[in-house]
């Protein structure tokens, strides 16, 4: 996907995470985009101190560097373009602020833009494969399940982990630009009878999903992976 | 060529109003009738389907996915766990669990597990 960086000057930085003041998809404000107010800010940048990007520009790439990370991986699935507007990226853009006693504040967080990808569909052969995830799947649930029994305490642990055992192995498999949803039902095998169904509205030439089955004395466990296609 | 842009209220996507219409599609379509072991898929697959109406009359952009398990009670345990690799921002997943108010009928022989898993499918972009 083809990035272009722009910085954002934003007045109070916390790193952490996908928080509100990262605008992600695009205009007309949607109600987690903050981009609109923080528009208005950007101009009074430059009124601040000029010769900061010429002090710390090796102190710059390494916050940027480490910066970057948590967003990219996040945002490589979601392929969010800017949204409005953006002036061009001059030479007042690349200066931080500085404060009154000379100390630098803290930089500004510089955000991966990906430009629009023009896709509509899955790349060939990067689609869901169902067969190949149901062998995953099956190989996990037998893996982690061959000799276990059924405890009431230790099945809530063991279908939280298996759930995350399952999106784990699913992910190695399943090809990017899909979402998973991974469903575990662990239960004490009795003598009732059981019915699991579901049903999915997506597009079937791009979205499918896996499911596998095991048993053994005491337990029985059914994992179903949905892959959906996210543009 | 015409950009299309989806309306706001089409991305968002209110999940408790979901959870709402999916508890009233259980409780019509289980609601009048009597327990029968027969019944069991119908009801199943009525469930799901009449969810799935629901929520495609809201029109957003989103993709769904219901689950339903039905389980006979034996005084055997059932645990269920789900576990998404989605954006936690725009997706979300709500359960419907266990007993009904008014279906005391359905407590006593039956288990009913009910997931419902929505996506965000569309990302608007702006040609810059």
């Amino acid at each position: 996907m083809a990035k272009q960086e722009s910085a954002l000057p934003l007045p109070a930085v916390a790193p952490d995470g996908a928080e509100a003041p990262l605008p992600r998809a695009a205009p007309g404000g949607t109600h987690h985009g903050s981009q609109p107010p923080d528009a208005p800010a950007r101009p009074t940048a430059p009124a601040k101190s000029t010769e900061e990007g010429k002090l710390l520009p090796s102190r710059r790439s390494s916050i940027l560097s480490t910066l970057n990370a948590p967003f990219a991986s996040r945002r490589s699935s979601l392929g969010a373009a800017p949204g409005g507007k953006r002036p061009a990226a001059g030479p007042w853009m690349l200066h931080s602020r500085v404060s009154f006693s000379g100390l630098p504040l803290f930089q500004p967080i510089q955000e991966t833009r990906y430009e629009n990808t023009y896709k509509m569909q899955p790349d060939e052969g990067c689609k869901f494969n169902a067969c190949r995830v149901q062998r995953v799947l099956e190989s996990a649930l037998a893996s982690s399940l061959g000799d276990v029994v059924y405890g009431a305490q230790s099945g809530t642990q063991l279908a939280h982990s298996l759930a995350d055992l399952v999106r784990s192995r699913a992910k190695e498999v399943v090809p990017p630009r899909y979402k998973l949803v991974c469903h575990v039902l662990l239960g004490q095998r009795g003598q009732q009878s059981m019915l699991v169904a579901s049903r999915a509205l997506w597009d079937p030439q791009s979205d499918s999903f896996a499911s596998a089955t095991f048993s053994n004395a005491s337990l029985f466990a059914v994992a179903t992976v949905h892959g959906l296609y996210f543009e | 060529m015409e950009e299309f842009h989806p309306h706001n209220d089409e991305m968002i996507f209110n999940a408790d109003e979901a959870h709402n219409i999916v508890k009233e599609c259980i409780e019509g379509v289980l609601g009048k009738a009597d327990y029968n072991h027969n019944k069991v898929n119908q009801w199943t697959a009525a469930i799901v389907e009449q969810s799935l109406t629901h929520l495609v009359k809201l029109g957003k952009t989103y993709k769904y996915i219901v689950t339903c398990a039905v389980m006979q009670r034996s005084g055997a345990g059932l645990h269920t766990a789900s576990s998404c690799f989605w954006d936690t921002t725009t997706d979300e997943i709500r359960l419907v669990n266990g007993e009904f108010p008014g279906l005391d009928f359905i407590g006593l022989e039956t288990w009913i597990s009910f997931s419902l898993f929505s996506a965000q499918t569309y990302c608007s972009y702006c040609l810059s």
